[in-house]
């Protein structure tokens, strides 16, 4: 997947939009709690936020397509996202 | 044919997009160049003028910023109430990128990730070059302050002045916070770098 830090958006590898990342409540990933494999329980909507540090991108067009609003949770750091500007 | 095979050539020409033009600003003759789309004075104007103060946003209510030492002038001469700071430029940041053109299609990208390859069908134009996102229009700054802003409100600021690191990337780009929340605190914003940071992001 690609992400554009300035507007959040992310894409599949090959130029797909999958989703704009915005949320207002501002729960930080480590103050969740786990209830998956990878996926934690944010305190403030007790929404389902998904890692998508282990998904592929079909995977994530999969999820997204069922659930347009799933929650997701990206970092920079992690070895599957590239950025893009 | 041929002369549209040229037209895309020419739009497609590296030089032709990034050469830069100063254009004198028709409305206030402040000069500015063509990779703008407006006259930033004018902008920092408009935004003096504009009277709506309670935008919401995400049901907080919107800071405004202006920039330059005309909007302030005309600011205060409207007897709207300032917080002035300093914009000052900071070496701290920085955001690498990399320009490449496809040699078939013409189409320009910008890229910002080393691991982004790209093939032989794609030649550099800007090779990986580092730049500094704190520089500003004018190092004087403001936000304007709403006469009924109550002590230890919490508000947006889409333009913050002061610096504020939103995030590292482990290749060596660090991120300037440009939009967050704050809470204001009767003399000063608190700006809560949590809310905007850019390590992560979740939503």
């Amino acid at each position: 997947m690609k992400i554009n830090p300035s507007n959040k958006e992310l894409y599949t590898d090959s130029g797909a939009f999958l989703k704009r990342l915005h949320c207002p409540i501002s729960v930080m990933w480590k103050d969740m709690s786990e209830n998956g494999s990878n996926t934690r329980m944010c305190s403030g909507c007790e929404k389902t936020i998904h890692d998508t540090e282990h998904l592929s991108d079909a995977e994530l067009e999969h999820l997204l397509a069922n659930d347009p609003q799933a929650c997701l949770k990206v970092n920079l750091n992690q070895d599957n996202v590239k950025i893009f500007h | 044919m041929l002369f549209k095979r040229l037209l895309d050539i020419f739009r497609t020409n590296p030089n032709s997009q990034t050469k830069k033009v100063e254009i004198t600003c028709t409305e206030c003759g402040y000069p500015y160049d063509n990779e703008i789309e407006e006259c930033l004075q004018c902008w920092y104007l408009k935004i003096v003028e504009d009277e709506a103060s309670d935008k919401k946003s995400d049901n907080l209510r919107v800071i405004k910023t202006i920039r330059g030492e005309t909007a302030i002038k005309a600011a205060k001469t409207k007897g709207l109430k300032l917080l002035e700071l300093k914009a000052e430029v900071s070496d701290e940041f920085k955001v690498k990128y990399k320009k490449v053109q496809h040699r078939k299609t013409g189409e320009i990208i910008t890229i910002g990730d080393f691991r982004e390859g790209h093939g032989w069908e794609w030649k550099t134009l800007v090779n990986w070059t580092y730049k500094n996102p704190s520089k500003f229009f004018s190092s004087y700054a403001a936000y304007v302050i709403p006469n009924d802003l109550k002590k230890g409100e919490h508000v947006l600021i889409n333009d913050v002045i002061t610096n504020h690191v939103s995030g590292r990337w482990n290749q060596g780009d660090v991120f300037r916070l440009s939009k967050s929340e704050a809470t204001w605190t009767g003399e000063d914003f608190y700006i809560d770098v949590s809310s905007y940071a850019t390590g992560e992001f979740i939503g």
